[in-house]
């Protein structure tokens, strides 16, 4: 057996996999005060949050496969580790096309897509397979990287003088509500309730103990990063600037200039998302791979190369252009499978597990 | 019946046999007494004046004052004539020519049942020198020598340890190579000296000469870009490593001591960080960081910002590198993988030239290439400058192997940053990265601060 991670590892892995992405795109844009979007999620997270914790600790030392196949019986359980498997897939698919993206839009903007997808995969499944020690200690290290860029990005921005906290105004322009519906309809379910693949692979990080002291660090530090990244972009472009814009994070860092000299630190953005990434598609990678390996009862390792080279054609396919490909993620993504896998199905398994289990039996 | 088996006649068949004609077997038929007798040693493992002085001449003197204790047999001889060396009663002429090859010299007398075989081992062996590939400007000067037991005492003399251990293994199924596996015993990892001692039975190899190959052997169990094996020829260096409860391996012939399991962070330590002010130390390692960095990154990093990322450079300087570039036939890429490869030549060179004429190795270096090449238009300053930096920066590794395996990652940067631009150069670096913490030297997790060696496994 592996070891399991320590608690500097998971705390890590936690933030960077709920970092990865969102840190670029910040919270979906539906209201001007997004900063404060990220703020309140806290709350909601941690309920959901406190979903898994129940789940583990039912659970037993059992995985989500496990439970899945308990709770609902072999048949039905199995449909729904299928569905687990290609959900976990779809979203590193994503990734990699929001990557893509990013990077047909600051660094590469002529290369073809499939080349920049064909070089990336082989990385992440690399990653993927060393199993989650290796992932564990990955992320220690891309958790310091991003923490470093990201500080030093801050500093670029302040010093160049295109820091103003009067852009944050007006507060609350569209009220309250707004807000708060925007924080149920989809800051909680991405990234936080992306937190659900962790149930794949909890036994390896620690115990329930381990996992709810690294797990609340990790969401609390993991929203204070993504409040101050959101004031900070708003500071730099104005609150009408940041809601249009596709990549925020990568516009402010365009307005970076100290002296005349450094410049366009788009390359630094590039650095921290293409990091982000990769460390978040390989646990989702491991996590499907870990699916089909439970379905087809094999060996973990032999699915990490063929997923891989799945979801990178998927992240092609998935959608023709940017536009359809943010529609997706924030319609139907949403509705269609964050709801029902993040919350629906672990709710319903918990309801299922507490009835199955006698009473007596709570040891 | 017995005596049979000890005849001078017999033996010296058996020697003939097995050494064929070979001209250092030395025969050499004695007389104590009235007794008949032998003397066989290999010349070339000892020395004439040693063998006379401890083995013949103690003979004939004791014969000659009389108390030779010639009824008493070769267990008296010994204990009375031999006791300051190493020696062995043999009953049997099987294992007679291997101890040959050990360096014992064997005496017979006839109607002995036993032979009595004296260490005379004395082999010429360079003297303890300075280090040639690992300096330090402070700190002790001696260096390991070829000769394994002078590395041993270089080793012991510095720690004054009775749980130092040194356990020898015979390697190589042909040169029969002694290894010695050397540790503190309770300090290092059981399970890694399981491990090791489990490799070194087991190895099927037939010759050993250097630490080297033992080292690529360890490597292949794991095939990767870094070195899982430290090499030192300091003796301060390993001894601080046995401390660190790690395992040493030294073999006879080469004067580079292995260390395992050896970590990331080992190639950035240089014994002499230890020996002043903990601030210079911390600047020189971190120093070593950026150098590492910079050999591995910087010609990539120029080959893309040039070809696909202009916008990055700053205007005054992009205006200066378009300025020099311009009349420059190739593109950057070709422009630097010439360059490069001129300073592998360069390397290559100076290496292995005869040390009279490596000054014109310079010569033509610096001057014919560097200069004339950038006159003539074939490549620009800025490449000279970047490939120079990054040579320099390459040298900076305590260790020399792990800069240069890093070489040859550096020149696959350069094409995927020639390819893809930054974002190549970027997945290049995530997969190093990967592969680093991936790896594992012995269970130990190759990017584990050295602190925590504590006899850590991972599986």
């Amino acid at each position: 057996m592996e070891t399991k991670l320590s608690p500097i590892q998971l705390y890590a892995l936690t933030l960077v996999f709920l970092l990865g992405t969102s840190i670029i795109f910040g919270t979906p844009r539906l209201v001007p005060d997004t900063w404060l979007v990220d703020l309140l999620t806290i709350v909601p997270s941690f309920l959901l949050a406190g979903l898994y914790m129940l789940l583990i600790r039912l659970g037993g030392g059992g995985n989500l496969f496990d439970m899945l196949v308990g709770a609902w019986g072999k048949a039905a359980g199995r449909l729904l580790i299928l569905a687990y498997t290609v959900y976990f897939l779809y979203i590193a698919s994503r990734n990699l096309r929001d990557m893509l993206e990013l990077v047909m839009t600051a660094l590469l903007r002529t290369t073809p897509g499939e080349l920049v997808i064909v070089l990336f995969v082989p990385i992440v499944a690399y990653a993927a397979v060393g199993g989650i020690a290796a992932l564990g200690r990955l992320s220690v290290l891309i958790a310091l990287m991003v923490m470093m860029f990201f500080t030093t990005l801050t500093f670029l921005l302040i010093l160049s003088g295109s820091v103003d906290s009067e852009r944050l105004l007006p507060f609350l322009s569209e009220g309250f509500g707004k807000v708060a519906g925007s924080v149920f309809r989809s800051s909680l379910w991405f990234p936080y309730g992306e937190l659900v693949v962790f149930l794949v692979f909890h036994s390896r990080l620690g115990g329930p103990g381990a996992i709810g002291k690294a797990g609340t660090y990790a969401l609390l530090s993991s929203a204070a990063v993504l409040t101050f990244s959101d004031v900070l972009q708003i500071c730099t472009l104005g609150i009408e600037n940041k809601q249009y814009s596709v990549f925020a994070l990568l516009d402010a860092a365009r307005l970076i200039n100290v002296a005349n000299f450094i410049t366009r630190m788009d390359a630094l953005v590039a650095f921290i998302f293409i990091f982000g990434v990769l460390l978040k598609a390989a646990v989702l990678l491991y996590a499907g791979a870990r699916g089909a390996a439970f379905l087809f009862k094999a060996d973990v390792s032999r699915f990490g190369y063929p997923l891989a080279l799945l979801i990178g054609s998927l992240s092609l396919l998935v959608s023709r252009n940017y536009a359809e490909h943010v529609s997706e993620g924030l319609i139907y993504a949403m509705y269609w499978l964050h709801l029902p896998l993040q919350f629906a199905v672990p709710l319903a398994t918990l309801l299922l597990l507490r009835i199955r289990k006698p009473k007596g039996a709570n040891a | 019946m017995r005596t049979n088996r000890f005849r001078k006649e017999a033996v010296a068949q058996h020697l003939k046999q097995h050494f064929g004609q070979s001209a250092d077997l030395t025969l050499v038929p004695i007389r104590v007494g009235s007794r008949q007798g032998l003397l066989c040693y290999l010349s070339t493992m000892t020395n004439t004046t040693f063998l006379t002085e401890n083995v013949t001449m103690p003979l004939l003197q004791a014969y000659r004052q009389g108390n030779f204790p010639e009824d008493r047999g070769l267990d008296a001889v010994r204990e009375r004539l031999y006791g300051g060396l190493a020696t062995r009663l043999l009953d049997d002429p099987q294992p007679l020519p291997g101890m040959l090859t050990q360096g014992y010299a064997g005496l017979l007398l006839d109607g002995e049942p036993l032979m009595l075989m004296i260490d005379v081992k004395e082999l010429e062996k360079r003297s303890i020198s300075e280090p040639t590939t690992q300096n330090v400007i402070k700190g002790p000067k001696e260096a390991f020598t070829e000769s394994a037991d002078t590395n041993m005492s270089l080793i012991r003399r510095r720690i004054l340890n009775e749980r130092l251990r040194f356990e020898k293994f015979v390697v190589g199924s042909q040169t029969k190579t002694h290894v010695y596996l050397t540790f503190l015993e309770g300090d290092a990892d059981e399970r890694i000296l399981r491990d090791i001692r489990g490799f070194l039975q087991s190895s099927s190899i037939d010759s050993l000469f250097d630490s080297g190959s033992l080292e690529q052997l360890f490597r292949s169990r794991g095939g990767q870009l870094f070195p899982t094996v430290y090499n030192s020829e300091r003796p301060d260096s390993i001894c601080a490593c046995l401390m660190d409860k790690r395992v040493a391996l030294i073999v006879n012939g080469s004067p580079f001591v292995l260390i395992v399991p050896a970590l990331f962070a080992d190639f950035f330590e240089s014994p002499e960080d230890e020996y002043q002010w903990f601030m210079v130390g911390s600047f020189i390692r971190t120093l070593r960081y950026l150098a590492f960095l910079l050999s591995l990154s910087l010609s990539a990093l120029y080959v893309a910002v040039t070809c696909y990322h202009q916008e990055l450079i700053p205007t005054l300087l992009l205006t200066s590198i378009a300025a020099q570039r311009t009349g420059i036939p190739f593109p950057a890429v070709i422009e630097m993988f010439l360059m490069e490869i001129t300073f592998e030549l360069l390397r290559e060179a100076g290496t292995r030239m005869p040390r009279l004429v490596g000054q014109s190795i310079s010569i033509a270096g610096a001057l014919v290439l560097g200069e004339a090449a950038v006159q003539a238009g074939i490549v620009s300053n800025i490449t000279v400058i970047v490939v120079a930096l990054t040579a320099i920066a390459g040298f900076v590794s305590p260790v020399y192997s792990f800069g240069a395996n890093i070489r040859l990652f550096r020149y696959a940067l350069i094409i995927l940053g020639s390819l893809f631009g930054l974002y190549g150069v970027i997945v290049g670096f995530a997969f190093l990265v990967i592969q680093l913490t991936r790896m594992e030297s012995f269970g130990i997790p190759y990017l584990s601060p050295l602190s925590r060696l504590v006899g850590r496994r991972s599986s």
